[in-house]
């Protein structure tokens, strides 16, 4: 005999994340989901962010690792405050650990909130966090298939940096390749070509963060 | 690697169903997942048989039925699977594709192939569990 239940085993997290996507909004924060693979250069793309905004109102970073809190040191001498996730071996993170780590901060006349995600293609792109977008990081070794490989984050990522561009003349990277396998997904994508490191592209990215800052 | 995290939440939500249940023993479960969960079928027997170890849904067995992303025309709600790209239409449109059915390049939203739904639980007759019973 069969019987119906037709419930979705990510509402749960779905709930909490939806809660505290209206307590941020209740704040006038902006909250950004970033994933990528290990080593694609989050950190360091956050650091030039944080160096950016924090003048104007702080920024708040929560980040998410299996183990240490290099990230959060990094991001807190950037101008951040921050708080490191150390999850002992979970490879996301969920809206659950986010939420708590909200809650014991400093949110005072904070306006962005930086989520750094556990480095994994695959696992966080499942995970709402209560963020307002998601932003994948593509880096040029890696490879311009990636997005062909791991649709699910390309997919849900409204903004695409393809980060060390400076790289490109020491690896091989399709360029457009790389967009057309995020577009596939996501026609809708906004993909910007960066360089964390030279500077190269990050004012777009900038601008693109300063529009949606201030249509809150 | 999610997978056992995904195990738990069937115990929860069946957990939470108990009533409907009425006691009896579920022999299945049946699942409906969207292949961009990036679900691996064999990790998630696993996750489960070791989460529902002692409670009672041990024994039951997962059914998946796989579910294909597809894509949502803003403009004519046509659903469409996820095609390779066309190249940049002359009017410089940037390289989206247009939906098939109406060639509108409103957008296309993601609408399948992200769930990860507990559609029905197949359980035991309470009168098949009598006669089992019975010497």
């Amino acid at each position: 005999m069969k019987i119906e239940i037709k419930k979705d085993a990510l509402d749960g997290n779905d709930r909490v994340a939806d809660e505290t996507k209206r307590w941020l909004d209740g704040r006038g924060i902006t909250g950004i989901n970033m994933i990528s693979s290990p080593g694609s250069g989050k950190t360091t793309i956050l650091e030039k962010t944080i160096a950016r905004f924090a003048a104007k109102a702080p920024v708040a970073a929560v980040v998410g690792d299996v183990r240490s809190r290099l990230d959060a040191d990094r991001l807190e001498r950037a101008g951040a405050r921050a708080t490191q996730i150390e999850t002992g071996g979970a490879c996301h993170l969920t809206a659950a650990r986010v939420r708590q780590a909200l809650e014991s901060m400093d949110l005072d006349g904070v306006r962005l909130l930086l989520i750094e995600n556990i480095g994994n293609l695959v696992c966080p792109a499942a995970f709402r966090l209560g963020e307002h977008f998601k932003v994948a990081v593509l880096s040029t070794p890696e490879g311009a298939d990636k997005p062909e490989k791991y649709p699910a984050l390309f997919a849900a990522a409204k903004v695409v940096l393809m980060n060390k561009t400076d790289l490109l003349p020491h690896v091989d990277f399709d360029m457009k390749r790389a967009a057309d396998g995020c577009r596939r997904w996501n026609p809708d994508a906004v993909i910007i070509p960066v360089s964390a490191t030279s500077g190269a592209g990050m004012e777009e990215w900038f601008r693109l963060l300063e529009d949606t800052l201030s249509k809150r | 690697m999610h997978e056992l995290y995904l195990a738990g939440r069937i115990l929860d939500i069946l957990e939470a169903s108990r009533d409907v249940l009425g006691g009896r023993r579920v022999t299945g479960i049946n699942l409906k997942i969207g292949t961009l969960q990036m679900v691996d079928v064999p990790s998630l027997d696993f996750g489960f048989s070791v989460t529902a170890k002692g409670t009672f849904l041990e024994g039951a067995k997962l059914a998946v039925e796989k579910v294909d992303p597809a894509l949502k025309c803003s403009k004519c709600g046509a659903l469409a699977p996820p095609v390779p790209l066309v190249p940049p239409a002359a009017d410089g449109c940037a390289p989206c594709a247009p939906c098939a059915s109406c060639g509108g390049r409103e957008g296309m939203e993601l609408v399948n192939g992200r769930e990860f739904q507990v559609e029905s639980v197949e359980v035991e007759e309470v009168e098949d569990r009598d006669k089992k019973g019975r010497p």
